[in-house]
């Protein structure tokens, strides 16, 4: 079974590139553009690895 | 909600203790790094990264060869 990952970013063009570049090595990917969303992810499914921009608006 | 907060949140729930968390700061901010790390992060990656490096990070923590 595909690992999945969780991309939580506010940058669109960040988020774009990391898709592909995770989906091109096989992983299954979830996006979430800011804290709540991503929390809401993982309460629903959680996922292999998340890959968390700290810079995040407030 | 910033990224640290979501890192402690994370962490804060036993049921996602085995989510790997890799947390994505701009070069140079040593501060957020080792905040980061302090609150559950289980690596850092600066940006710009180079795709190939975030590649071998991810496959790293996800225990995975090569």
């Amino acid at each position: 079974m595909a690992r999945r990952i969780l991309i939580v970013d506010d940058e669109p063009n960040i988020v774009i590139s990391l898709e592909f570049l995770m989906k091109r090595e096989g992983y299954e990917v979830e996006i979430a553009p800011d804290g709540e969303a991503a929390l809401k992810s993982l309460a629903g499914s959680a996922p292999d690895l998340v890959l968390l921009d700290v810079m995040l608006p407030g | 909600m910033n990224g640290f907060e979501v890192c402690q949140r994370i962490r804060a729930n036993p049921s996602w203790r085995a989510v790997k968390i890799l947390v994505l700061t701009a070069k140079g901010r040593d501060s957020e790094i080792a905040k980061g790390l302090t609150l559950g992060a289980d690596l850092y990656v600066t940006k710009p990264f180079s795709t190939k490096d975030l590649v071998a990070q991810v496959r790293q923590l996800l225990g995975e060869a090569g």
